[in-house]
């Protein structure tokens, strides 16, 4: 579905393609409909659109700085978009300041009041509400208990640890009822162990409670497994919103690839239409002929240094010495290092001209590979199914436009 | 410790030459002040005279009757607390101002804001004056109270503002500004963040600068002596004409009870921001 897609104009229609129960078929609860925000010279976000539906678990993702930070501050309404707008539940909130949205945040350092017990930290948002006593006291005691904080209600930020801190700051949103909460690198002050029990938890929370969630993160693992749908975002522009299976098996372009698990590229050179399928030039690969149609943002004809590159999964690579498939890719080098990774391990193939080709391969092959020793001349080989032909960055054509 | 016990290199205070430097120090802080105090008590008619002749309270009994001295003092308490109450809302306002904002010239008008800290007293107290005499101000002294006092508290606004800004600033450098914006997002106007949130983490750095700029106000010389008339005389000055004519233990009385005044309000202070904290 993504061969059909408009060039150029990445998730954009994306919601109705491989969304069981999501999006297009309900009114989006938030839609972000072409922002763009400038801080002075700098463009932080470029003609973002995107939309998310009401009860999932949104994630923007994306290496530092590409502008996600930038995108959920509009959607709090600490930042106000230099163009667009921004729709919740049908209204237009572009404006509106933050303390007028029925959106809450967890923020990246929690945020804790520090100069608050964890009830009173809990309790701020509907004592400035001006909710009634009795009614705020019952309601803190069951945010706490959701939280699993009940025993803490006395205590005070300093006496707890980053996760209780954390699950404070849940709570002190959740209180509020939003209609979405917003959480900024939710589990990126935490350690390793706790970060996995966090994540897990987090789901389940967003699971009973109902409420639509946009997470902000920089790390892949955190995104796919825990959203519904993922945007990925560079340079302050969109690159493809999609679930995360979709992402990993149809990414967009290049960049998407290499930023959901990573990727071999290499540089094409020429592209043909011949008959059903594609002939293709490619760099130390020669001449292979590819079933299918052209993807979206590449063009057949000669490839500039900005064209198409075709690219192959580390762990669909297979390592040998010996035979191969003669239908199969292949190129050759020298055994480089070879990582243990417990049930598989990480073999690097030095290709001769300083670059390197990384396969995952399991235990048996990494035992086999160790016992040949390093610099052995190896093949390594995978299928040509395997392989997707995808342009360098798919937002290229509407730029020079 | 034991004195076989050989020193460690951070163990200064066993060192000799260490201990003489802190106990001459300590000489010249501390001796004079309990002089002036202990013969605050001299049953002698001369506060210069240092032959002890009886204990005796009668010159606290005089100083609190002499009605000058104590218009002065008054003066000078309500100089301080109105300066003080407006160098703290000023320099908050500064320091937020400095630290919330970018613009063009910041540092420069970040320069002008800690200015008078370095420009000599004598030159501000010249510079008052003549800027009082010009517009017509010197001659608020008999306005109705606090009135008269107007152009001291001025002054004095002028050099303790800029002491106040600076703690309050560098308390601020510490302020997390996402709690104010998780206040904001929960709901709290502007306003409210800042009262809510903001202003208990500077309250430590507000304690500070009030005491700061009240201490500074309560015992200034130079800029007052050039700003009060005959009828707004403030009591270092008053202190400084008595002195003129003669030292007698009145002053000294009347200087404890200032100094006995501070250190009350110091240890109130600090008490609070423990309790605060």
């Amino acid at each position: 579905m993504n061969t059909t897609r408009a060039a150029g104009m990445p998730g954009l229609d994306e919601p109705s393609a491989g969304l069981a129960g999501h999006g297009a078929e309900n009114a989006p609860l938030l839609s972000i409909e072409s922002v763009g925000k400038r801080f002075g010279a700098v463009e932080v976000l470029r003609d973002i659109s995107l939309a998310v539906a009401p009860g999932e678990i949104f994630a923007l993702l994306g290496p530092s700085g590409c502008g996600k930070s930038t995108l959920l501050r509009t959607i709090a309404g600490f930042e106000t978009p230099s163009t667009g707008r921004i729709v919740l539940d049908g209204e237009d909130v572009t404006r509106r300041p933050p303390n007028k949205r029925p959106v809450n945040m967890v923020f990246q350092s929690y945020a804790v009041f520090p100069h608050m017990t964890v009830a009173e930290n809990v309790a701020y948002g509907l004592v400035v509400e001006r909710v009634p006593k009795e009614k705020i006291e019952t309601r803190v005691v069951a945010a706490l208990e959701q939280v699993r904080l009940a025993d803490f209600a006395t205590r005070r930020p300093e006496q707890l640890s980053g996760g209780q801190r954390q699950r404070v700051a849940l709570a002190r949103a959740l209180i509020k009822r939003p209609r979405l909460l917003l959480l900024d690198e939710p589990l990126s002050a935490l350690d390793a162990k706790l970060r996995d029990a966090m994540r897990l938890e987090l789901v389940k929370l967003q699971d009973t409670v109902g409420i639509t969630f946009v997470i902000v993160t920089h790390d892949q693992s955190e995104a796919l497994a825990m959203a519904d749908r993922v945007a990925v975002l560079e340079g302050g522009r969109l690159r493809q919103v999609a679930t995360p299976p979709e992402l990993y098996r149809r990414p967009a372009d290049a960049f998407v690839a290499d930023f959901i698990g990573s990727v071999h590229a290499f540089d094409v050179r020429r592209i043909e239409r011949d008959g059903t399928g594609l002939l293709l030039d490619v760099d130390r690969l020669g001449q292979l002929a590819l079933p299918g149609e052209l993807p979206a943002g590449v063009a057949s004809g000669e490839q500039g240094t900005d064209g198409a590159v075709l690219v192959v999964r580390p762990e669909h690579i297979a390592v040998t010495d010996g035979s191969l498939p003669a239908s199969d890719v292949h190129v050759s080098g020298r055994l480089g290092d070879i990582a243990f990774q417990g049930d598989h391990s990480i073999v690097e193939i030095a290709l001769g001209d300083g670059s390197s080709l990384g396969a995952v391969v399991d235990e048996g092959t990494g035992d086999a590979l160790q016992r040949i020793g390093v610099d052995a001349p190896v093949t390594a080989h995978w299928s040509i199914g395997d392989m997707r032909l995808l342009p360098r960055d798919a937002t290229h054509d509407d730029l020079r436009s | 410790m034991s004195r076989g016990d050989p020193k460690g290199p951070f163990d200064y205070s066993r060192k000799w030459s260490l201990r003489i430097v802190f106990l001459i120090g300590a000489v010249f802080l501390y001796v004079p002040i309990l002089v002036l105090i202990a013969f605050s008590f001299n049953d002698s008619r001369r506060g210069g005279n240092v032959i002890w002749k009886g204990f005796t309270t009668k010159y606290y009994a005089k100083a609190f009757g002499n009605e000058e001295l104590m218009l002065a003092f008054g003066n000078s308490i309500t100089i301080a607390v109105l300066s003080t109450v407006a160098s703290v809302v000023l320099g908050t306002l500064a320091a937020v101002f400095l630290w919330r904002f970018r613009f063009p010239f910041r540092s420069a008008v970040e320069g002008l804001v800690t200015l008078p800290i370095v420009i000599p007293e004598i030159c501000m107290g010249v510079a008052l004056a003549m800027f009082f005499s010009r517009f017509g101000w010197s001659g608020v002294g008999d306005a109705p109270w606090p009135l008269n006092l107007s152009n001291i508290v001025i002054a004095h606004i002028t050099f303790s503002f800029p002491f106040a800004a600076m703690v309050i600033r560098t308390r601020l450098a510490s302020f997390n500004a996402e709690t104010a914006e998780a206040a904001r997002d929960l709901g709290a106007s502007e306003w409210r963040a800042f009262r809510d949130v903001l202003v208990p983490h500077l309250r430590p750095g507000l304690v500070a600068a009030a005491l700061l700029s009240f201490t500074l106000s309560l015992d200034d010389f130079v800029v007052t002596f050039f700003t009060s008339g005959p009828g707004t005389v403030t009591f270092p000055v008053k202190i400084y004409s008595m002195v003129r004519f003669s030292v007698t233990p009145e002053i000294n009385a009347a200087s404890t009870v200032l100094i006995l005044m501070t250190l009350v309000l110091t240890f109130l202070a600090l008490r609070y921001q423990r309790i605060a904290s």
